[in-house]
């Protein structure tokens, strides 16, 4: 305990608020003020005093005056009492000097470098919270050291990390109520058994020593790496269709290094191409676009080879059937010839099964034509759509299409269903603007057009010229444009480009949507881009596209019947629209690979919230075991935990209800050996982990809240203050009501009141 | 517009009477093109707002030819051309809502301008010379998945039994493009007679009621009405032959009132409800 007494100024009243700096000056030029004043108006006083009696009355209003200036000043004694400082408990600081820890990385510095810059900047933080800190490094033994830069200092220990150890001998010498905190720096690597975690754990409650991981901030790895992180490809697909592989690969080198990338398909090599990565931490995206021209569970694997001798393997699996027909619904909302050729089309490959109905242009009466078996009505909703693959708008204005049946046709995408929108070729109406359905296409629609007079202006000499043409029958020929079909447009080598005649101006597309197609000449005015034609998105697990034209059969009736151009588009297209299978349980973002007797999490993705998925694993040895799904709590994902118990390749199976399913490969290995120079970067919620088991945290580039927040209190606690107003005097009051009295009774007595 | 009879009994516009003022129309119809021209380059960098321009639009070829009916009935033949048929696309326009041009498309067979239209119409009352260049045309324009709309006009007997018909040549001439096509007396609840106007009773017989009401199968006519047929292309309808002389019932002036025109009506939307080769 301690006492300590000051006085201050202005410790209260109303400059108290003020700094001393400005207190000071603002108070004596108001004291300097009120004496000018005093002495210029006793000078020039109404009734004439002798000189004695002007200066005696001068000096008892000075008196006055600054006495009041006293009062203002207020002069007060602080007592403050403080508690013992020894009575905090002190931190411990733990600087890992295992090898791993003095590898330099490409910049030439070392995790230990990291850490040490980084603790260097909350150490004197920390000293305001604790009272001392002792230091201690360790590799395979625990040492203590004076200072932080003695523990920095000096030569790695052996190749080995004992860190769990030696958090625990630290604990063990926890002084008397254990330590305020233990922070250790280090990358969170232990070559010893892994026992040791839950014993350092136990010691630190028991301690009542919270302890604390600052993990060595650096990111990359200590050796050159490249392994594949995600493979992004549909589990089913049909035949004779086109599908994108898509993987990411991540790479770390301290130098540039090429890297090969080939991708091959029951052994056979379908892709190749030579990456150039450049230094330092990379991660890129690499795709290429896969024929599925074979049946069955076709094995893919993809090889990694830098020029450094690096290497590494990934592999997935693809299902393809052909026995899966496309059922397809059209709807034309207004008459034209678009369905005659689709169909004539279609008809050519059975696995299409197209179902019809039409709306008769300014008639309310709506006719079905369908004679497919699995024809629908025009009012879409859930059960018929249930039956379909893909629904084709031709010509419909969202005004055909009641709330219901456009969020019918949003949960048929939703839950993997193809929507194609042939939009109407009528530039004044505004399409699918502010409708429902407006969400699921991928492009959004103007509510007029965005000049009317242009469009009228090119409509009325159009009228007349093609009126005009269409009399000459020797050479009239209806000008056709060619698309320009983009790179994401998945077309076979050797398409021809679709021709059309009119299209409908869409606003733009929205973000995460593919242009698929744009006009060779007209860009949009107010986006300045080519004005789209064929756009598609994702959206939930089917697909939208939308086409800006329905004039494609004049196309079709152009070209020589033995072309195929037409053909060959437009089954491509709807193969393509279908190539993800919907009513299939899918598996979400699974992993790649695994480790032999580690635990791995299963999400599955079911068709629809109701549909309850099964999942099954076939090991290496061909034995398949069924694994129990969860709920996971969201609509329509499942979960579960399966441990591999042996190495090599597994098949993860999800089915539903009527057989309908996916497949992931999932390639098992051993553990890796967790030696000292394991490249794999800090396991920070590893770290992060074990540390809240303590009651401690992990820390990154600031103190912890509650060492803030405990320091406070330990203010609070310790230190007790009083505050005695010293002017605030009974007697000081009397000698001014003095001063005054006897100012009041000379004026008096000399004639001046 | 000045309307006169023809040697056929035909109301035909005074003005297509004689070949000078068919030069006149194209002369008009050149000046025309050129005054359209000039706003279409003009207005060629800007960005088209498609309407009810071709495309979305259609039109209906109108099949011309030498010799046959163009010899021998050319007043009706040019009838059909210019006051027919656009009587026709009117009504399809304004009653069905379909977005067709307001002319027909002049073709000859061999022209590559037959391939701008979905369906082309024939119409005549006698032979005519046809290759088999054009025969092919017709064979390429029906796989590409047009549709063919025939109709008899009828014929006196006289240059019938002299020239031939053409209602017969039609059928010689399908089944040489397709040989492996076949011709079917469609039955009364088709389709093509239900949608979207009901004919119970099938093809109905407009024959000669445009010219002097007198009812069907008058004597004197060669043949006898039996209904609507359909060429048939595998499982696809690709033509449709009506023997009923529906064409002149759109003259306008038919005693049928609009009967003739729902029941083209009913070919056009059949054709486009049902896919084509």
């Amino acid at each position: 305990m301690r006492h300590e007494e000051t006085v201050i100024w202005f410790g209260t009243g109303p400059m108290s608020a003020l700094p001393s700096a400005l207190a000071w000056p603002l108070w004596s030029l108001l004291a300097l003020l009120g004496i000018v004043i005093i002495v210029y108006s006793h000078q020039r006083t109404l009734v004439a005093l002798t000189s004695a009696r002007r200066v005696i009355l001068t000096i008892l209003r000075t008196l006055l005056w600054l006495a009041l200036m006293l009062f203002l000043a207020a002069p007060t004694r602080i007592e403050r009492t403080h508690t013992d400082d020894s009575s905090k408990r002190p931190l411990a600081v733990l600087v890992d000097r295992s090898p791993s820890m003095g590898v330099p990385d490409q910049r030439n510095k070392t995790r230990l470098e990291d850490a040490a810059a980084r603790w260097g900047n909350l150490e004197k933080e920390a000293l305001k919270t604790f009272p001392k800190i002792e230091y201690f490094r360790f590799s395979t033994t625990l040492s203590p050291e004076r200072s932080l830069d003695a523990a920095l200092a000096g030569e790695s220990g052996p190749a080995n990390t004992y860190l769990y150890q030696s958090l625990g001998e630290v604990l063990a010498k926890a002084p008397q109520g254990g330590w305020g905190a233990v922070v250790c720096l280090t990358d969170g690597f232990d070559t010893q058994s892994t026992r040791n975690e839950t014993d350092f754990v136990n010691k630190a409650i028991s301690a009542n020593s919270p302890v604390y991981f600052l993990p060595a901030g650096n990111l990359t790895t200590t050796r050159r790496t490249m392994d594949v992180r995600e493979i992004e490809i549909p589990r089913n697909v049909v035949q004779k269709t086109s599908f994108t592989w898509r993987s990411v690969i991540r790479s770390f080198s301290d130098r540039n290094r090429v890297v090969t990338v080939t991708l091959s398909k029951k052994g056979n090599v379908i892709a190749q191409e030579k990456l150039t990565l450049g230094k330092g931490d990379r991660t890129i995206i690499w795709s290429t676009g896969v024929q599925a021209d074979e049946t069955g569970r076709i094995p893919f694997e993809m090889t990694l080879e830098g020029d450094d001798g690096t290497k590494t393997t990934a592999r997935a699996t693809v299902l393809v059937s052909d026995n899966q027909s496309v059922r397809i619904f059209y709807y034309q909302g207004a008459m034209g010839w678009g369905y005659r050729f689709l169909a004539g089309i279609l008809r050519e490959d059975p696995k299409f099964r197209m179902s019809s109905a039409f709306h008769l242009a300014r008639k309310t009466d709506i006719e079905a034509f369908g004679s497919s078996p699995e024809a629908v009505g025009t009012n879409f909703h859930d059960d018929e759509l249930e039956k379909l693959d893909v629904v084709i708008l031709d010509g419909v204005s969202s005004s055909q299409l009641n709330g219901k049946e456009q969020q019918a046709l949003e949960k048929f995408v939703r839950n993997g269903g193809s929507l194609l929108v042939m939009a109407t070729d009528c530039g004044d109406k505004g399409g699918f603007a502010g409708s429902p359905l407006e969400k699921v296409l991928p492009v959004s629609f103007y509510n007029t057009p965005p000049d009317p007079s242009l469009s009228k202006k090119t409509t009325q000499w159009k009228r007349m010229f093609s009126s005009i043409s269409v009399r000459n029958g020797q050479d009239a020929g209806i000008p056709t444009e060619r698309m320009r079909l983009t790179d994401e447009f998945p077309a076979k080598p050797g398409m021809a480009s679709p021709e059309f005649v009119n299209y409908q101006l869409f606003k733009d597309k929205k973000p995460g949507a593919e242009v698929l197609a744009v006009h060779s000449r007209d860009n949009n005015p107010d986006t300045g881009k080519p004005a789209i034609l064929m756009a598609s998105q994702q959206y939930g697990s089917g697909q939208s596209c939308v086409l800006a034209t329905d004039s494609l059969w004049h196309w079709k009736l152009s070209q020589p019947s033995q072309s195929g151009e037409a053909e060959i588009f437009w089954q491509d297209l709807l193969n393509w629209l279908v190539r993800t299978r919907r009513n299939a349980p899918v598996f979400d973002h699974p992993p790649i690979g695994s480790i032999q007797g580690l635990p791995v999490t299963i999400r599955i993705r079911a068709a629809n919230p109701e549909s309850v998925p099964s999942l099954s694993v076939e090991g290496p040895d061909q034995k398949t075991q069924p694994c129990e799904l969860k709920n996971a709590g969201t609509d329509g994902i499942w979960e579960a935990v399966w441990t591999p118990d042996q190495t090599g390749d597994w098949i993860l199976i999800a089915k539903d209800e009527k057989g309908l399913g996916s497949e992931h490969l999932l390639s098992v290995e051993k553990q890796s050996s967790p030696g000292e120079f394991n490249p794999m970067p800090p396991d920070e919620e590893k770290m992060r982990k074990l540390a809240e088991m303590t009651g401690g945290e992990l820390i990154r580039n600031r103190i912890p809240l509650t060492w803030s927040r405990s320091d406070t209190l330990e203010n609070e606690a310790s230190v007790t203050e009083i505050r005695k107003p010293l002017w605030h005097r009974g007697w000081l009051l009397a000698a001014c009501l003095a001063c005054y009295g006897t100012e009041l009774l000379a004026r008096r007595r000399w004639r001046m009141l | 517009m000045k309307t006169r009879m023809n040697e056929h009994g035909f109301f035909v516009p005074d003005t297509i009477s004689t070949t000078g003022s068919k030069g006149s129309c194209r002369l008009v119809a050149a000046l025309l093109a050129c005054c359209a021209l000039a706003p279409a380059l003009l207005a060629q960098s800007d960005p088209i707002l498609a309407t009810d321009v071709p495309g979305k639009n259609f039109s209906l070829a109108y099949i011309k030819y030498e010799g046959g009916s163009y010899h021998h009935a050319r007043g009706e033949m040019l009838a059909h051309e210019e006051q027919f048929l656009p009587n026709l696309l009117e009504s399809l326009r304004n009653k069905q809502g379909l977005d067709i041009s307001d002319r027909p498309q002049i073709v000859k067979l061999g022209d590559k301008g037959l391939f701008d239209s979905p369906v082309f119409f024939i119409t005549g009352h006698y032979r005519f010379p046809i290759g088999d260049r054009e025969i092919d045309q017709v064979r390429e324009f029906i796989k590409r998945g047009g549709f063919v709309y025939i109709e008899d006009c009828g014929g006196l007997d006289q240059y019938l039994k002299t020239y031939g018909s053409f209602f017969e040549q039609m059928h010689e001439v399908l089944q040489k493009a397709f040989p492996e096509g076949r011709f079917v007396v469609l039955p009364k609840d088709h389709d093509i007679y239900k949608y979207p106007y009901l004919f119970p009773k099938g093809l109905p017989n407009f024959f000669g009621k445009d010219n002097d009401g007198s009812p069907p199968d008058t004597p004197g006519k060669i043949r006898k009405h039996k209904g609507g047929e359909g060429f048939y292309v595998g499982n696809v309808m690709v033509a449709f032959l009506g023997d009923a002389d529906t064409c002149c019932g759109w003259s306008g002036r038919s005693l049928c009132g609009d009967q003739p025109f729902k029941m083209a009506a009913n070919v056009i939307i059949y054709a486009m409800t049902h896919g084509g080769l």
